[in-house]
């Protein structure tokens, strides 16, 4: 903290110069620095790593690669089947985002919008049912799945996603819609309109950010999920690149660089996804009652 | 089941003719319609998560070895836990490993959020570069990692440490990573809290006098306290919860100094063949969890904090 | 580039009883074989393996399944890639789920007891008279797979350990190849003062080779006489002879002899093992037959020196242990699964690997599968097969004696406490004399509940 009382000088003068900001000053910009660089700093090295070879990772484990050798990540994304783990990626992720949200929206609806007898009873079993050690239902749940045709599906990876997601998903939006002021609706519900008609057009566009931030939540956590998906699914063909990135980092510890150019090719769909959705985060964020 | 979720929105076009709607009857309606908006999670959560739950339950109090069928013992695997020094163990890491990340992430957000609430200019730079590392698959940062700490050729080399093969050092090693990995989600959502104080709070502190650490205390610190309750909860919650780190980085090791009750409860499950004592241990987790979260609950009735 | 299998694969080649085996880890997710409603896939053999390279996978499609599918039109089978770190756990889930695959894979006694009692496993006997797997499969390595007098698994592989080194560090250092415990120790004391790493060891990408170590010790310090004892119940764990050996391999550990230092030990990579005794900074390093397939690429032109390896017989370590003494283990077992659909074809294809010597001797030879325990002569192994690597095929076949692993004939909650506890002593927590104590009381009641494994005559 002896850090912060640093800048206290500066960030004051300034702060009641330019009213509404308060600047970090120099010793904060050196803060925020410093945290970016822990954050960020790893992965550099692991950015420089993708295109070394495997001698010059041995002899030069941090420094910058001698030269670059894009051909890591061409044969990365051949030899780790990228574009199928891709692909497939985008589909459970595609279907855990949209089942996740109309769940969670629809339950989230019911408790925050249209008083939910027994709310709080239910608020604590999501809470609970969030937080369990889920090692514990593998055997249940694929006894269940391997009977109803959804063991190796697609689609029985995506309910699995949305059951484990939607509890959290559901408090995070049931916080959000609460800050919605209650006219929105008591006015369409008077003029007749139905409930769904109600959420779908009045509700909707009104928590859009709420919703954004949690399909960003969902989305991440489908994406980097392993032990469902390697458990669930059976075939080659459906496998997302999660499990693909594992079994080729399994057969290729030998080779960071390889498993380096994988690891980056895989972080990429995600940092776009957050780049374009980040402003909508935030501001989902500082409007659920989480942020309040 | 779910089908009348789909016919709900075809409601009373009675009220639309008859004038104002007695309230009683909207609202019993709506009740009604409430639970129905329920049903989809009702029945996905019954199916992935109660189902199986209330049958890990039902063979905590048996032998099963997770082959076969077991037998009914009672509290059996309960009674076992008290005495197993790897359970008591594991509990303890499960505590250091709660404590640690009820600080480390906990200030580095707290600090890294309130210093770019402070500043416009690259905020979306920052806010990204400290959000990367919770996109990263664990799989890819552990290896990032291990290299990095290595006592070969990382920093461990540097130090003369051995971060992930020192007994006392290990578990807060691998705390550690894991604090990297899930510090910048605690930025962005302090952050969005943080941005939604009123700005005049800090003018009128700014003209008093106060500096950005005062400010910090006596305003941001009350205004984002119910994010703050929030995720330290979900923190606790989260850390009964830790396995992914230790279980890829350390397996539990050197010599258990790194088990916690999830790597235990897998180990149980998938090695020992032991899965009634592993469900016993899930079944104890979960405890933990809701005498976390109803505690939580508690509080917030009684300190009347929104949502 | 390097594509050969690497630690983390072997490590878990061996637990789940791939052992570099053909085909490894094998399940076959046959039609009826699954629950009632499951995808159907009647009529097909669906096969779980797991392979240590993509090589090896190609090789296998081309040379293994294609020949079977040939010859087996009727119910062909099917490849599904599964990883080794999480098949164990997806078979066991899918078995007590009722479903699972054909072929179940194995990796020793501990699951295999357990398969066997719950009725996952089809009974074998009728297809080994039918197939003439008696007549076939060495008779130890057959009995590996009878539980309860009923054979329910043929092993796929066998296994042994051994001492890989690189002659020209001996050579510079004016050593010669160990023969006897003095020997030995001399040489260890003499590389540590030189700040070489006696033996490269380490368990960071599999915790389980810490009984790779305690096999070593308990066959080549205790002597399998007394192994042999202890097992038939007529000796005890604890008795001075183990508490004594084990001492002994403590000290090798906490004077840092293995791995350089008992924390090193934890985070030292198979991959660097390897690498240090290729680069002369370790004297020797001690695993498996299955590192034979995985050595080559750290030497000469692959591992951008020109180091040479070797392999040795590990030394009898205490006077009165004979020499050349070969620790015995099956790699991997298949077994059929209870609710095949298509249990003779799941027959034909476990008979399948035992059928042609020729091409077990070239899958060695090109791909590195350890061969079946099945009687091979000279000639079946290719010409341009590595002589390292016959020879020490031939040695094992030769073995004065035997010894027992931990993973093969020890029962499965002794196996698991010698691998937990192990970790316990180098650190301290536990005194040799414990460690022991534990072993015995373990061990007791498994002997008791006669799920010891059946030992070779």
């Amino acid at each position: 903290m002896s850090a912060v009382s640093v800048l206290t000088k500066p960030a004051r003068a300034r702060a009641a110069v330019v009213a509404g900001q308060r600047p970090a000053g120099i010793g904060g910009w050196a803060i925020l620095l410093i945290l970016a660089l822990f954050a960020v700093g790893p992965l550099i090295i692991f950015v420089f790593a993708a295109f070394k070879t495997q001698a010059e990772i041995v002899e030069n484990p941090f420094g910058l690669p001698a030269d670059l050798l894009w051909s890591n990540f061409s044969q990365a994304w051949q030899q780790a089947h990228m574009g199928r783990g891709l692909t497939n990626s985008l589909v459970l992720v595609a279907g855990a985002v949209a089942g996740t949200l109309v769940i969670a929206g629809l339950a989230a609806y019911a408790m925050a919008r249209l008083d939910l007898p027994g709310g709080g009873s239910v608020i604590l079993y999501l809470l609970v049912s969030s937080a369990l050690p889920m090692q514990m239902f593998l055997v249940p749940l694929f006894f269940i799945w391997t009977r109803t045709g959804l063991y190796d599906t697609k689609l029985g990876l995506i309910i699995i996603y949305c059951a484990t997601l939607t509890p959290f998903a559901t408090l995070l939006l049931r916080a959000f819609l609460l800050t919605l002021p209650r006219e929105l609706e008591e006015a369409a519900r008077i003029d007749g309109a139905g409930e769904l008609r109600i959420a779908a057009r009045v509700i909707l566009p009104n928590a859009l950010p709420g919703i954004l931030t949690v399909a960003l939540i969902t989305a991440l956590a489908t994406y980097n999920e392993f032990l469902f998906a390697v458990t669930f699914l059976e075939s080659d063909e459906q496998m997302p690149v999660s499990t693909s990135f594992f079994a080729f980092q399994q057969s290729y510890v030998q080779n960071t660089a390889l498993t380096a150019a994988a690891g980056l090719i895989m972080l990429v769909p995600m940092l776009a996804i957050f780049l374009v959705l980040q402003r909508r985060f935030v501001e989902g964020m500082a409007n659920t009652g989480m942020a309040a | 089941m779910t089908a009348p979720t789909v016919t709900v929105p075809e409601t009373a076009p009675a009220t639309r003719t008859g004038g104002r709607p007695r309230r009683r009857s909207v609202s019993r309606r709506t009740r009604l319609i409430a639970w129905l908006f329920m049903v989809p999670l009702i029945v996905v959560n019954v199916t992935v998560i109660l189902w199986p739950g209330a049958q890990s339950v039902y063979y905590s109090f048996t032998d099963w070895s997770g082959i076969g069928t077991g037998n009914w013992i009672g509290f059996g695997n309960y009674t076992r836990m008290l005495h197993d020094e790897e359970f008591i163990s594991a509990l303890k890491h499960n505590l250091v490993w709660t404590v640690v990340s009820l600080i480390a992430p906990m200030l580095l957000a707290l600090l890294g959020a309130y210093l770019l609430s402070r500043v416009r200019r690259f905020q979306v730079l920052f806010r990204l570069a400290y959000f990367i590392p919770y996109t990263v698959a664990t799989v890819v940062s552990a290896a990032v990692w291990e290299n990095l700490l290595s006592p070969d050729s990382g920093l461990g080399n540097l130090l003369g440490v051995n971060f992930l093969g020192d007994q006392d050092l290990a578990l807060g090693t691998v705390a550690g990573v894991n604090t990297w990995a899930f510090w910048g989600f605690l930025v962005v959502i302090f952050l969005a809290s943080m941005q939604s104080v009123n700005p005049a709070l800090y003018e009128a502190a700014a003209l008093d006098g106060a500096g950005p650490f005062r400010q910090f205390v006596s305003i941001t610190l009350p205004s984002i306290r119910p994010t703050l309750v929030f995720l330290v909860v979900q923190t606790i919650v989260w850390s009964f919860l830790a396995f992914d780190f230790v279980f890829i980085l350390t397996q539990g090791g050197p010599a258990g100094a790194t088990d916690v009750l999830s790597t235990l409860l897998y180990r149980n499950a998938f090695s020992n063949l032991e899965a009634g004592y592993a469900s016993a241990i899930g079944v104890v987790m979960a405890l933990f969890t809701a005498i976390v979260v109803i505690t939580y609950q508690v509080l917030r009735r009684v300190r009347k904090w929104e949502a | 580039m390097n594509r050969t299998p690497t630690g983390l694969s072997r490590r878990n080649l061996l637990k789940l009883g791939a052992g570099g085996a053909l085909a490894t880890f094998l399940g076959a997710c046959a039609g009826g074989a699954e629950a009632p409603g499951a995808k159907g896939k009647s009529g097909k053999l669906t096969v779980w393996a797991g392979f240590a390279s993509k090589e090896a996978e190609d090789w296998y499609r081309a040379n293994v399944l294609e020949a079977f599918n040939k010859k087996y039109p009727n119910v062909p089978a099917d490849l599904v890639i599964k990883q080794f770190d999480t098949m164990a756990q997806q078979q066991q889930t899918a078995l007590a789920a009722g479903a699972g695959p054909d072929i179940v894979g194995g990796s020793g006694p501990a699951a295999l007891r357990e398969y066997a009692a719950a009725g996952y496993l089809l009974p074998l006997d009728d297809y080994a008279k039918k197939l003439g797997w008696n007549d076939r499969v060495l008779g130890w390595a057959m009995k590996t797979g009878v539980v309860d007098g009923k054979l329910v698994a043929l092993p796929t592989n066998y296994e042994s350990m051994q001492i890989f080194y690189n002659p020209a560090t001996l050579a510079k250092h004016g050593w010669t190849y160990p023969k006897n415990r003095a020997e030995f120790e001399a040489i260890c004391r003499e590389a540590k003062g030189k700040g070489i790493i006696p033996v490269s060891a380490g368990n960071a990408d599999y915790k389980d080779s810490n009984e790779w170590h305690v096999s070593v010790f308990l066959n080549h310090i205790a002597g399998p006489d007394a192994v042999r004892q202890a097992l038939k119940g007529e000796a005890k764990f604890s008795d001075p002879v183990f508490v004594d050996a084990i001492e002994q391999a403590r000290g090798y550990f906490t004077q840092g002899w293995w791995g350089g230092a008992v924390d090193r030990y934890f985070t030292n990579t198979f991959p660097q093992q390897y690498q240090q005794v290729a680069k002369g900074e370790a004297v020797f390093n001690i695993t498996g037959t299955w590192g034979l397939g995985e050595i080559g690429p750290f030497f000469g032109k692959e591992g951008g020196n020109d180091a040479e390896w070797a392999w040795g017989a590990i030394p009898s370590l205490r006077d009165g242990v004979p020499e050349n003494i070969w620790e015995l283990a099956v790699g991997g077992t298949r077994s059929i699964n209870a609710k095949s659909a298509n249990p003779d074809a799941a027959a034909d294809f476990m008979d399948f690997h035992l059928q042609d010597p020729k091409l077990q001797g070239r899958a060695l030879a090109e791909a590195n599968f350890a061969p079946p325990p099945i009687a091979m002569s000279e000639s079946d192994f290719p010409a341009d097969l590595d002589e390292r690597v016959s020879s020490l095929y031939a040695a094992f076949g030769d073995a004065a004696q035997v010894g027992y692993t931990t993973w093969t004939f020890f029962p499965p909650k002794t196996d698991t406490f010698i691998i937990e506890g192990w970790e316990k002593l180098i650190t301290g927590k536990l005194t040799s004399q414990q460690y022991c104590q534990q072993i015995a009381d373990t061990f007791g009641p498994e002997l008791a509940a006669g799920v010891v494994p059946p030992l070779p005559e």
